[in-house]
């Protein structure tokens, strides 16, 4: 069995898990009811953001170090999971704003930070499909470096700009234990599925490579 | 990747929220149900009510919760939706390049086996 099978497997098996759990074991919240329960899928697919693009982050910097084509790859494969969760992230908010906070938009620090993020990693893939070769590796590792400084400062955004609607960091959540149980096993669900398609998003980055060289070696014949 | 990946987290995920909203659904109560108990406490009580009066407010009121209840389920569903909807059509994305990658892969790969036998 593949390493892929292995950690698919366990991805489905948590999601399964995960969503029993939101939808027959957490308490239904009293002041939001059962809109609540977007909370388990949108804040742990924010958190998965944050460790996709830490992710890209980290592998760029490696790239920049050791010139390794390895690097690049997972860098870039995590920066197109985090978009992804992202794009969750950036959907599901509003679906919840709109019966939490009566609008489905509002310029917000953290929306509005969430939103600079995600369009700055696709600014990250419109880099990579304009250049080729080792330019193409270089300038996007340098993106996937500043891009990341994003990330604290959506995180910290509603400190910083005393935003009102999101709770800031020191918000101390008043969480019954079923829920903070369903709250970690979607996180814990949502962080094994982003390594499981990180893993064959870089298996696919391999046979591309691959690809390359026998088509190069063709045209040498 | 296997291609019917998207389709089995589809078929588990719409399994798994039929039953809960096969759980959730509101009680269905109707209006002779709720008039009968009206009067029913109202008997109890000995008090001088109008009983049809009571009855319509008490009915109007669990028409509206359950209203509300149907709104809040509405934006649930639509965030798991949209949730699914978009990993379903991510992994579909990879499926189908991986798939693609794998045939010409073989195709270059058979090529070369045969330009290699031929010289």
């Amino acid at each position: 069995m593949k390493l892929s099978q292995v950690v698919g497997t366990i991805a489905m098996a948590f999601l399964f898990l995960a969503i029993y759990l939101v939808f027959s074991y957490a308490p239904i919240e009293t002041t939001m009811l059962e809109v609540q329960k977007i909370f388990y899928f949108h804040v742990s697919s924010a958190l998965t953001v944050f460790l996709a693009f830490g992710v890209t982050c980290l592998f760029s910097l490696l790239y920049l170090i050791k010139r390794n084509d390895k690097f690049d790859m997972v860098a870039a494969a995590s920066a197109e999971l985090g978009i992804v969760f992202c794009t969750i992230v950036l959907l599901t908010g509003p679906i919840w704003a709109k019966p939490a906070w009566n609008t489905w938009w509002n310029w917000e620090p953290r929306l509005t930070s969430t939103l600079i993020l995600w369009l700055m990693y696709i600014g990250y893939f419109i880099l990579r499909s304009a250049l080729t070769g080792e330019k193409k590796k270089v300038y996007s590792a340098v993106l996937g470096i500043l891009a990341f400084l994003d990330v604290p400062i959506v995180y910290f955004s509603v400190e910083i700009w005393q935003g009102n609607l999101h709770p800031d960091t020191n918000t101390k959540w008043n969480l019954a234990p079923e829920m903070v149980t369903t709250w970690m096993l979607s996180w814990l669900a949502l962080t094994v599925v982003y390594v499981f398609v990180l893993v064959v998003r870089y298996e696919m980055e391999r046979l591309k490579t691959r690809l390359e060289i026998i088509q190069y070696q063709q045209m040498g014949e | 990747m296997n291609k019917g990946a998207p389709i089995i987290v589809g078929v588990i995920f719409l399994t798994l929220f039929g039953l809960f909203l096969g759980g959730q659904v509101p009680i269905a109560i109707t209006q002779d149900e709720v008039l009968a108990a009206v009067n029913d406490t109202i008997a109890e009580m000995h008090a001088q009510v109008d009983e049809i009066e009571v009855g319509q407010v008490v009915s109007k009121s669990i028409e509206k919760l359950e209203e509300r209840q149907k709104r809040r389920l509405k934006f649930l569903v639509s965030a798991y939706f949209v949730i699914w909807l978009v990993f379903s059509l991510y992994v579909l994305r990879i499926a189908r390049a991986q798939s693609r990658l794998r045939q010409r892969l073989d195709q270059l790969e058979s090529h070369a086996k045969r330009s290699g036998d031929s010289t």
